[in-house]
């Protein structure tokens, strides 16, 4: 039956008028010798994780979203992405320029002149007023609910947004907020510029199918499941990017987008298994390393009456080994955190911890907190894709003398049980999410701690220290006061920060330019492709 | 007259298939675990605008109301709309399930061609070593999975012998029917691998049991060569049990493919419903399984068609 099976394969290969096997076709385009020069021209492959959401500035989530949007969409303001250690450089974008007045409510953006978007309708302070208003003014016409709620805890507070002239903009907040132009930076969740024009024709849900921006690539096609297809802008304001086509492949099988780069189907893949490392180094693929701003953590149910002690929640800390969790499920490619805020972000202290392995202190505090020996018992939930995360920590909490059960879903039923109704045994749950920018520490607590249960009036200490933060005027001090906000919220063991990937792209061997960011998505203007 | 007459009947009884199909795919969304909208939406929308999204997708209204909302969205509005992707269902299905279909194809054609060919090798060397040995393969490929048979054919020929594509349905510079034939090969080898080892089993048999036939031992007591018995007279016989097996097996075949497309990265329904399932996307869901079973039965009803035109016995 081989045998059959291989001719079978051999004939409809023939049939295949001798296409190229692998598929890989003409890589880089032009002629010239490869050398260390960068050389414009060919199409780069990736291969994503996960099927991108809306392409939509204003409605994407997922990194892998922003993977693909960013090189269609751009902010005010953007981050240095060669930066691989962070926290990184804010550059101009589509601003040249920003100020905050002395009470750090008021930001006033000076916009880049002569960009257009990529239909060639003018980029000015009239459009940026217009995506302003789709995401705060519901008396606009294309006001869109969906967006205002992604954008909300960043724009809530604002008053008003007005166009000072047709090249300035200035943005109005009931409070101070110092951190708007990193947070302006930003991915998801924050206002990105679309072209106006677009939803104005299109409708605020036809924008996805027709996304257009100010970017250095336009979109061409996208088939679902499948690909996005997106070429250079040759009307770009910045600098051109080097390659003429990104192509997005959707390719959520880990071994079929292992297969496919090793095949050179693909020249650049996201989320690497860290089994896998070591089998692409080994056959001249590059597995960078660094960090994203991204960190794995695990969040208590305090709605279950244990977690409501604080002695248990540092119980449970105290009683995880986090360098050898990096070491026996990552293989090593991770780094140990302490604190919520992860490497790469502007608030990053390596020397914030917040409680040490430490069994016999764990045992201890548990004995205080009512629990002896096997007492305590709970669930750790997680999403499918961490089931092998959740039962080393199974095994690893019996340590301490806790029984623990592990309960896996598919991710919608994994959100609608953690954060919305949790069984009252269960215990953990394992997310992965973090920023660049310092109020990523409110963000965590407002999105992932207090939606589980934990009572922030009943902490009033912690609440005053991220408040304090978050509006304070003085911007000699806001890092500072977002450690202090941190430590509060190690002090009151919120949650557990675990670890951060170190290898998580993987690039073909001709793929050149490329930077791991201290930030989650990428910058492929500067990537080019050797022979 | 009378067939036309059974054609309309059985287009009929596909009715009451299609009201069970589309009242059970309903229910069992509802009934697992897991809330789309709060999926979606959960981290930055207030209680409040979970519950107006809710109610703009109906999904706030009793279940009943909600078939029945569902049921009236497939007739006039594509399907209803993509609680992930904002798009009515059909307009997303379609693409991928033409991709589906012709991946299916590759597959009845793997099993049609292979399938009869290993199964009238072994029923012409009944006992035979070549028999035996068809018959062990057989057997142990009818147990494999086909997710791991997958893999193995891409390590051999992707990645070992660089002869053909891992996944996906073009290559990087897409295009053309070469380019796609290349790709369709070893999803299609392995879509078609397990319906093709059932073939292969019911050809053998079917020429063991027409070889010892009387009127087949007859023939042969008169000297009539083999060539023109296995042709005209067994081939004949079995060839009506051949296309029934073959329609059935496509059902087989349309739900095995779902894995494939897993595994090979192939553009089609299965990728597409996998991710609805995963997003809880009950509208897609619920029209993908729709078009699915729609399929199968229309599948069905051409092969008793076919069945009918070869052996005009069963004619009524």
């Amino acid at each position: 039956m081989g045998v059959i099976l291989l001719l079978g394969a051999l004939l409809l290969t023939a049939c295949g008028g001798g296409t190229s096997a692998a598929g890989a076709g003409d890589r880089a385009g032009g002629s010239a010798g490869s050398g260390g020069a960068p050389r414009t021209g060919g199409g780069l492959v990736v291969g994503l994780y996960l099927e991108p959401l809306a392409l939509d500035p204003h409605r994407q989530g997922y990194w892998e979203t922003y993977r693909v949007s960013s090189n269609i969409f751009e902010g005010l303001v953007k981050e240095d992405l060669s930066d691989t250690a962070g926290p990184t450089k804010l550059l101009p974008a589509l601003a040249t320029d920003w100020s905050v007045s002395k009470d750090g409510r008021t930001w006033t953006f000076t916009l880049r002149q002569g960009v257009r978007f990529h239909d060639g309708s003018p980029f000015d302070a009239e459009a940026v007023h217009k995506n302003v208003r789709r995401v705060t003014d519901p008396g606009y016409e294309f006001y869109d609910e969906t967006s205002a709620a992604r954008l909300k805890n960043w724009l809530g507070d604002l008053e008003e947004g007005r166009v000072v002239d047709e090249h300035t903009y200035e943005f109005r907040f009931a409070r101070p907020f110092l951190g708007f132009p990193r947070i302006l930076a930003q991915s998801m969740s924050t206002l990105t510029i679309g072209n106006p024009a677009t939803w104005e024709r299109y409708g605020n849900d036809g924008f996805a199918d027709h996304p257009s921006g100010t970017g250095p690539y336009t979109f061409v096609s996208r088939t679902v499941g499948d690909r996005i297809v997106l070429r250079r802008n040759p009307d770009y304001w910045g600098d051109p990017p080097y390659l003429d086509e990104l192509v997005f492949r959707i390719i959520p099988n880990h071994q079929t987008r292992l297969a496919a780069l090793l095949n050179g189907e693909v020249d650049l893949i996201s989320y690497v298994q860290p089994d896998d490392v070591a089998t692409l180094e080994s056959r001249g693929f590059q597995v960078p390393e660094g960090h994203g701003a991204a960190l794995l953590y695990f969040t208590f149910n305090a709605r279950n009456k244990a977690f409501q002690d604080r002695r248990v929640r540092q119980a449970i800390i105290q009683g995880i080994d986090r360098e050898r969790l990096a070491r026996e499920v990552y293989n090593g490619h991770a780094v140990a955190l302490g604190s919520l805020l992860p490497p790469g972000n502007e608030a990053y202290d390596p020397q914030a911890r917040d409680f040490p392995y430490d069994p016999e202190a764990a045992k201890s505090l548990l004995r205080q907190a009512g629990y002896g020996p096997g007492a305590l018992g709970f669930t750790i939930v997680a999403d499918v894709a961490n089931q092998n995360l959740a039962e080393w920590l199974q095994s690893h909490l019996k340590g301490i003398g806790v029984n623990v059960e592990v309960v896996t879903l598919d991710r919608p039923s994994y959100v609608a049980r953690a954060f919305g109704r949790p069984e009252p045994e269960d215990g953990l749950s394992i997310d992965e999410y973090g920023g660049s920018y310092a109020e990523w520490l409110q963000q965590v607590i407002n999105t992932n701690v207090v939606p589980k249960g934990f009572d922030l009036d009943a902490h009033p200490d912690l609440r005053e220290a991220v408040e304090k933060a978050r509006y304070t005027a003085d911007a000699d001090r806001r890092i500072e006061l977002w450690r202090k906000a941190d430590e509060q919220a190690r002090r009151e063991a919120i949650a557990i920060p675990a670890v951060s990937l170190t290898r998580y792209y993987a690039l073909g061997p001709n793929v050149r330019g490329f930077v791991f960011p201290a930030t989650n998505w990428y910058d492929l203007t500067k990537v080019w492709l050797a022979d | 007259m009378g067939t036309l007459r059974h054609i309309l009947r059985r287009l009929l009884t596909m009715v009451p298939v299609l009201l069970v199909v589309s009242v059970l795919t309903f229910l069992i969304g509802r009934l697992t675990p897991g809330d789309p909208i709060e999926a979606q939406f959960a981290r930055d929308h207030t209680p409040e605008q979970i519950a107006a999204i809710r109610a703009s997708y109906g999904l706030d209204l009793p279940w009943w109301q909600q078939y029945l909302k569902w049921v009236r969205e497939l007739f006039t509005a594509g399907g209803g709309m993509s609680i992930a992707q904002h798009r009515p269902v059909f307009e997303i299905l379609w693409p991928n399930f033409v991709n589906t279909l012709i991946l299916t194809a590759a597959g009845v054609l793997v099993c049609a061609m292979f399938g009869v060919l290993i199964g009238v090798l072994a029923g012409i060397g009944h006992r035979r070593p070549l028999d035996r040995l068809t018959m062990l393969l057989v057997q142990v490929g009818g147990n494999l999975s086909v997710y791991w048979f997958g893999l193995v054919l891409i390590w051999i020929f992707s990645l070992r012998l660089g002869w053909l594509p891992t996944s996906g349905m073009y290559s990087r510079n897409g295009g053309g029917l070469g380019d796609l034939l290349a790709h369709l090969v070893l999803p299609g080898v392995s879509a078609g691998l397990i319906s093709m080892l059932v073939l292969a089993r019911f050809t053998r048999l079917g020429i063991i049991q027409e070889s010892s036939s009387d009127h087949v031992r007859t023939f042969t007591s008169q000297g009539v060569p083999r060539r023109i018995l296995l042709g005209k007279h067994i081939g004949r016989n079995i060839l009506p049990a051949v296309v029934n097996i073959i329609g059935l097996e496509i059902g087989t075949l349309i739900t095995g493919v779902f894995f494939v497309e897993h595994v090979f990265n192939w553009p089609g329904i299965g990728t597409q419903l996998v991710n609805a399932v995963l997003g809880k996307d009950y509208a897609l869901i619920q029209g993908g399984v729709v078009l699915v079973a729609l399929c199968y039965l229309v599948v069905n009803l051409l092969t008793d068609i076919a069945v009918d035109a070869l052996n005009p016995r069963l004619r009524r």
